[in-house]
C-alpha cells in the first residue's frame, strides 16, 4: 500500500489553495501574475526574502466626526502626582487604599472607520520604498498589511500586525508590518493609511517588530520618503520626491541583511527545532478562557483532519493562536491549508465563502470576524468553529 | 445552510462538529492530556477574587503536556494502547504485534534470498511493509474499538467483551484486561487514519525538522527523559541562540537599550521556572506587578535595617575611637584619627547613601510569565 501518491495529492492542493489568497482570480492582478512577469516578481522577491522592506501608502480616507468630550469624564479629573522621587518612591512602595483615577488616555472615544475594499487593491497602493530596490512587493500585499478599518488609536501610535503569505512555489514567507494612520495636511479630517511592511523567510516576528519600531522612532532621520508623519520630518525632507528613498535606511537593511545571511544557520537551524515555538501559547488558551478540554478538543481536530476556523476581531491573536495550535502538534505536521490570517479584504465575501463554507478539504484558518460577518451565510456544521473573542465588543453593529 | 446568528459570535466557545463525537474529555487518550493542562493553567481560569492563589499559566508545561500526548500517539508500545489495560487496546495492540511480526518476517526471509532480491529492492520492499502497516493502524484499532462495542451490545457499563471475541485474543489478555476500564483505540483509530499521522510513519525523515538527534524526546520513557526538564533545557538553548542573532541585529540598529532590556536572566537564578515560555507575555501581568512590588518592599525593608545598623555601628565606631583616642593620648603611642575610623566604618558598612530602590530593586521581570 503506497500512501505516498493521496499525500503528495494533498500536498499540491494545499499549496494551490494556499495560492489562492495572493492571487485571487477575481482580481486583475491575478492575469498579470499569470505570465511570465509573475514568475519574475515572485522570483524576485522569492530571492530576497531574508528581508525585504516596503513602505506601502494608501488613498485618503475621511474620519467620521469626533464626538463632544464630556468635561466630567475620568480623564479630564486631575490626578495629584508626587512631586519628589522620594515621594514618588514611597508612594509605590506603599499605595494608598483609596481608588484612583485610570490613568487619562488621549483617545478615549474611539471613532472607527472601514476603509473601503478598493483601497487594499494593487491599484490604490503607491510603494514609497522598497529595499533591495529591485524588489516587488507580494500582489495584495496592503490587504495584509494595511488596517482594516482605522479610528482614532491609530492616529495616536502605530499598531503591529504579523502576516504568512504562501509563494507560488508552497514557501511561506513570514510578514511584519506597522500600521500607521497620518492626517492629511491639507484636511483635517481626512487620513492616509500607511504601512511598513516586512517580509522575510524567517519568523522572528518579535525582531522584526523592533526592526519596525527602531525605524519609527528614528523616522525623522531614517525614514525614506517625505511621508508626512510629523512636523519636523517634513521639515526635514521639504524636498524629496515621493519615490525617494533614505541612504541611511538603506544602510541599515542592508547591514541587517548582512546579519541576517551570517546568522542564517543558526536562524535555519532555531527555527525549524521541532520545540521551538514561533509565537507564544498563551494567547490561544487564553482566547480558550483556560478551559484544557477545549484545547485538547482542538488539538485533536488537528490531528483528525478537521476543518477548523478560528475568527477573531484582534488579528494579533488570530495568527498567534493559528500559530500555536500548529506548533503543539509537533513533530507532526499538518499540510492542510494553512491561513494564520484570512484578511477581510484579500478576497471578495463570495469568495471567502467558497473558501470558509464550501472547501471539502480540512484547513486551520483564521479569519476576522467581520469577514465571516459579511459573508452573509456561516460555515457549515461540519466546520469547528471557534470563537477567540471574549465578549468585550459587540457585533451587532457590525452586521 | 443556516444564517449567522451575531450574539454567537463572541462568547469565546468552540463549536463541536459531528464528526468528533468520538471525542471525550473525560475517557482516555484525552483524560490525561486535560488533566495536565488542567495543572498548567493556574489561576488563570478562575474567577477574579476567587480563593486559589495567583499561580499563572505555564506555558512550558502545557507546551510538554502536548507533547507527551503526542508522544503517546506515536508509540503504539509504550504509548496509550500499551499502558491501557483495557481489553480493547489490549486486544489491538496484540494485533499490532502480530502484524509487525509478520513484516519483520517478510523483511528477513526477503534478505535471505539475496540472489533474487537486490539490494534496492529490499529497501523498497522493506518501505512498503513498514508503510502497510501504518495503513493498518486505524483499521485495527476501530476494528477492536468496534467488537468491543458490539460485545457489549451498546451498552456503556462493563462488558463482557470477550464473549465472542476471535481467537487471536489470547489467554493472557482475558487474565489481565480490565472489563471496566473505558479503552482508548476507538480514538486512536480517528488520528491514524488522518493526515499528520500517516504522514509520519510514512515518511518520518522528510520533515525538515525530524533530525534524530532532535527527536530523543520522543522516547522520553525508554531513555529515562523528564520531559519538561528537557523542555526547559531546549528552550534555554535556544532563547541563547536567538539573543545571539539578536544581539548582532542590536548593534546594527544600534539599539543598546533593547538589549539591556532583554537580558536573559542569570543561569543560576533561584526561580528556575521563570524560563518557562519566556514569551507567553502578558499573562497574568497584575501578579507579575505584585510579585515585583513585595520584592521591592523587602528590599527597602532590608535597606532601612541597614540603616538603622550602620547608625548604630557609626555611633558605636565613634565611642570606641574616642576611647581609643583616650587610651592612646594616655599611652602616648601614635593613633588613628577618628575621621580615618569614622571612613573605614562607612565603606565597610557603605549604608551612608540614601536608600536607592532603583539598586536594590532586582532587575525587572524579563519574561512577564513566572510560575510561582
Amino acid at each position: 500500500m503506497d500512501l505516498r501518491t493521496p499525500l503528495s495529492g494533498q500536498l499540491s492542493e494545499s499549496a494551490g489553495a494556499s495560492r489562492l489568497l495572493v492571487r485571487p482570480s477575481a482580481t486583475p492582478s491575478a492575469a498579470l501574475l499569470r505570465g511570465p512577469l509573475a514568475e519574475n516578481r515572485s522570483r524576485r522577491t522569492r530571492n530576497t526574502m531574508d528581508l525585504a522592506v516596503f513602505l506601502l501608502e494608501g488613498p485618503l480616507v475621511s474620519l467620521p466626526a469626533p464626538s463632544a468630550a464630556d468635561p466630567s469624564s475620568p480623564e479630564h479629573t486631575s490626578i495629584s502626582m508626587p512631586t519628589s522621587i522620594s515621594a514618588a518612591w514611597r508612594a509605590f512602595v506603599t499605595p494608598s487604599a483609596a481608588p484612583r483615577a485610570p490613568p487619562s488616555k488621549r483617545i478615549c472615544d474611539r471613532r472607527t472607520a472601514a476603509l473601503p475594499a478598493s483601497a487594499f487593491t494593487d491599484k490604490e497602493v503607491h510603494v514609497r520604498f522598497r529595499y533591495p530596490a529591485t524588489a516587488d512587493p507580494p500582489p495584495r500585499l496592503a490587504a495584509f498589511a494595511f488596517p482594516e478599518s482605522i479610528d482614532e488609536e491609530l492616529l495616536d501610535q502605530p499598531r503591529d500586525v504579523c502576516f504568512c503569505l504562501t509563494l507560488s512555489d508552497g514557501s511561506r514567507v513570514h510578514g511584519s508590518a506597522l500600521q500607521m494612520c497620518d492626517p492629511d495636511p491639507a484636511a483635517s479630517d481626512r487620513v492616509t493609511v500607511r504601512a511598513l511592511v516586512l517580509l522575510s523567510k524567517w519568523p522572528c516576528y518579535e525582531a522584526w517588530k523592533t526592526l519596525l519600531h527602531t525605524i519609527f522612532s528614528r523616522r525623522d532621520e531614517l525614514w525614506p520618503a517625505d511621508a508626512p508623519l510629523s512636523p519636523s520630518g517634513r521639515a526635514r525632507f521639504p524636498e524629496a520626491s515621493l519615490d525617494a528613498s533614505s541612504p541611511s535606511l538603506v544602510t541599515l537593511l542592508e547591514q541587517t541583511a548582512s546579519v541576517l545571511r551570517q546568522s542564517g544557520q543558526e536562524l535555519g537551524w532555531m527555527t525549524t527545532h521541532p520545540l521551538w515555538l514561533p509565537t507564544p501559547l498563551a494567547p490561544l488558551f487564553r482566547s480558550l478562557r483556560w478551559q484544557p478540554a477545549e484545547a485538547a478538543y482542538l488539538l485533536t481536530c488537528v490531528l483528525t483532519d478537521q476543518r477548523v476556523l478560528l475568527h477573531s476581531e484582534d488579528a494579533h491573536r488570530l495568527y498567534c493562536s493559528a500559530c500555536a495550535l500548529k506548533a503543539l502538534i509537533t513533530p507532526l505536521e499538518t499540510s492542510t491549508i494553512f491561513i494564520p490570517l484570512l484578511p477581510q479584504h484579500l478576497m471578495s465575501a463570495d469568495e471567502a465563502g467558497t473558501l470558509l463554507c464550501d472547501c471539502t478539504r480540512p484547513y486551520l484558518i483564521g479569519c476576522s470576524t467581520a469577514l465571516l460577518s459579511s459573508m452573509g451565510r456561516s460555515p457549515s456544521s461540519e466546520v469547528v468553529l471557534v470563537d477567540l473573542d471574549r465578549g468585550q465588543v459587540s457585533l451587532v453593529n457590525c452586521l | 445552510m443556516d444564517l449567522l446568528n451575531p450574539r454567537d459570535l463572541d462568547r469565546g466557545q468552540v463549536r463541536r462538529v459531528p464528526d468528533t463525537a468520538w471525542f471525550d474529555a473525560k475517557r482516555p487518550p484525552f483524560a490525561s492530556l486535560v488533566a495536565e493542562l488542567s495543572q498548567c493553567m493556574g489561576s488563570c481560569g478562575l474567577p477574579k477574587g476567587s480563593p486559589g492563589g495567583t499561580t499563572q499559566f505555564r506555558g512550558l508545561r502545557a507546551q510538554a503536556a502536548c507533547a507527551r500526548f503526542i508522544v503517546d500517539l506515536l508509540n503504539p508500545r509504550d504509548g496509550f494502547l500499551g499502558q491501557s489495560t483495557a481489553a480493547a487496546d489490549m486486544d489491538a495492540l496484540s494485533r499490532l504485534e502480530l502484524l509487525q511480526r509478520l513484516a519483520d518476517e517478510a523483511v528477513a526471509r526477503a534478505q535471505q534470498d539475496k540472489t533474487r532480491i537486490e539490494a534496492e529492492a529490499l529497501g523498497v520492499l522493506r518501505s512498503a511493509i513498514h508503510l502497510s502497516v501504518g495503513a493498518m493502524l486505524a483499521g485495527v484499532c476501530a476494528d477492536a474499538a468496534e467488537r468491543l462495542a458490539t460485545a457489549s451490545g451498546g451498552s456503556s457499563g462493563p462488558a463482557p467483551w470477550h464473549a465472542g471475541r476471535p481467537m487471536l485474543v489470547d489467554a493472557l489478555i482475558a487474565d489481565t484486561a480490565d472489563a471496566r476500564e473505558p479503552d482508548c483505540c476507538g480514538a486512536l483509530a480517528q488520528i491514524y487514519a488522518a493526515q499528520p499521522f500517516r504522514e509520519w510513519w510514512g515518511e518520518p525523515a522528510r520533515s525538515r525538522s525530524r533530525a534524530p538527534e532532535r527527536l530523543q524526546w520522543l522516547h522520553f520513557r525508554a531513555k529515562h527523559i523528564d520531559l519538561i526538564e528537557y523542555l526547559r533545557e531546549n528552550h534555554k538553548s535556544l532563547k541563547v541562540l536567538e539573543r545571539s542573532v539578536e544581539e548582532r541585529l542590536y548593534a546594527v540598529w544600534g539599539d543598546e537599550a533593547e538589549m539591556e532590556a532583554d537580558a536573559p536572566d542569570a543561569p543560576d537564578a533561584p526561580d528556575a521556572e521563570a524560563d518557562d515560555v519566556a514569551d507567553d507575555g502578558e499573562v497574568a501581568e497584575a501578579e507579575t506587578a505584585q510579585a515585583a512590588l513585595d520584592e521591592a518592599k523587602a528590599a527597602l525593608a532590608e535597606a532601612e535595617a541597614a540603616l538603622v545598623a550602620a547608625e548604630t555601628a557609626q555611633a558605636t565606631d565613634a565611642e570606641t575611637d574616642e576611647a581609643k583616642a583616650e587610651e592612646a593620648k594616655a599611652d602616648d603611642a601614635p593613633t588613628l584619627p577618628a575621621d580615618d575610623a569614622d571612613t573605614s566604618a562607612v565603606q565597610g558598612g557603605a549604608v551612608m547613601e540614601p536608600p536607592q530602590p532603583a539598586a536594590s530593586l532586582p532587575p525587572p521581570p524579563l519574561q512577564t510569565e513566572v510560575e510561582i
